[in-house]
């Protein structure tokens, strides 16, 4: 079929009544309420005779006849979808799995990641926080209760130090607020719970994660450093 | 292509390696052993795998007990990724172990057991109970 027949052909499509060829816009609205384009193109064929744009579109039956006889003759012989499907399936078959198998494979992870929180110590293994409350404060969700006594030699530090990790939303704001780099939220994020009340926690548990993470974080702040 | 990598994971692996990749990663894979960590985790490394699957660690601790709390801190960093040497190095403050850091901490997730985590007050109590004091009647 040669240029001028398709074109022959397509034009008597597009002049044809359009209930007579099962013509269906994608849109329904009105095609005197569309927008026209402000620049016309020439030989667009988004562009219709009355110079609205019209999303191109072909209908079941103008394909049809639009379509090369070759075009025609290998999709229904040779059924490609079908091999083209199956091919697909086999590659994919083929293909190293991206999944991560979890927890022997674990997906990356910076430096800055704000998971289970932890309260530090000095390397002596003194608690660093004094009871500025600054965390208390800024936190958003209030999840961080704190309560100060002076201890016995004096110092300022904490009773009560609980957070809610219900309550918290890992917003990173009391490690940021903190100025002695107390509490800070850990590389952590493996403490899944059972119940609800595994989750509220204390002084004495926010200080044991920070004994057991302790290198990490230090290691993470350490690679923080020059950002700050 | 996954097949090629396939077959020549199952050639240079001992059927050992080739049982234990294939009950913990279900999936053939080989690498280089990097290190040994306290607990006896044996961590592997293959720059040739897709980034994220690189890296990878064959429990000590049975399938159905594998617990990713029993990594402990640094190698957990090297295993996503966040620092690269080997053996993982800890901040320079801390290479004179204090006493008080233990990495051996909380190697598992006490959830569902008796030892699991129950809040409790770490404050004095601020009101005591009324003790009545019965003086005597004549």
């Amino acid at each position: 079929m040669n240029l001028a027949t398709r074109t022959v052909l397509r034009s008597a499509v597009r002049n044809l009544p359009r209930s007579t060829i099962g013509f269906r816009s994608i849109s329904t609205t009105a095609p005197s309420l569309m927008a026209s384009e402000v620049t016309k193109v020439e030989g667009d064929k988004s562009i219709n005779k009355s110079g609205k744009f019209e999303i191109p579109y072909q209908s079941w039956e103008e394909r049809e006849l639009t379509e090369g006889f070759f075009d025609f003759s290998a999709r229904t012989l040779f059924i490609t979808e079908i091999f083209r499907g199956g091919w697909m399936v086999l590659m994919q078959f083929f293909r190293e799995p991206y999944t991560i198998m979890y927890p022997f494979e674990k997906g990356p992870l910076g430096p800055r990641f704000r998971g289970e929180h932890a309260l530090r110590r000095y390397p002596s293994g003194e608690e660093r926080c004094i009871t500025c409350k600054l965390c208390e404060a800024i936190c958003p969700a209030q999840a961080i209760t704190i309560e100060a006594e002076p201890r016995k030699d004096g110092s300022r530090r904490t009773t009560r130090y609980d957070i809610d990790m219900t309550k918290c939303i890992y917003c990173g704001m009391c490690q940021e607020a903190c100025p002695t780099d107390a509490i800070v939220e850990g590389p952590n994020f493996e403490y899944a719970t059972e119940t609800h009340e595994e989750l509220l926690y204390n002084k004495e548990k926010l200080l044991a994660n920070g004994d057991k993470w302790e290198a990490e974080i230090a290691r993470n702040i350490q690679a923080d450093h020059p950002y700050r | 292509m996954s097949f090629v990598r396939f077959v020549n994971n199952l050639v240079r692996s001992t059927p050992r390696e080739i049982w234990n990749s294939f009950r913990k990663l279900d999936d053939i894979k080989y690498g280089t052993i990097i290190g040994i960590d306290q607990f006896g985790n044996k961590y592997y490394e293959n720059r040739e795998e897709l980034y994220g699957r690189d890296r990878w660690v064959v429990t000590a601790a049975p399938r159905g007990e594998t617990d990713a709390n029993k990594i402990p801190p640094l190698w957990h960093a090297w295993l996503h990724h966040t620092i690269d040497e080997v053996p993982p190095q800890g901040d320079k403050i801390y290479e004179n172990k204090p006493k008080w850091w233990d990495t051996s901490k909380n190697n598992f997730n006490p959830t569902g057991t008796p030892m699991a985590f129950k809040t409790y007050n770490t404050t004095q109590p601020k009101f005591s109970s009324w003790e009545p004091k019965v003086t005597a009647r004549n």
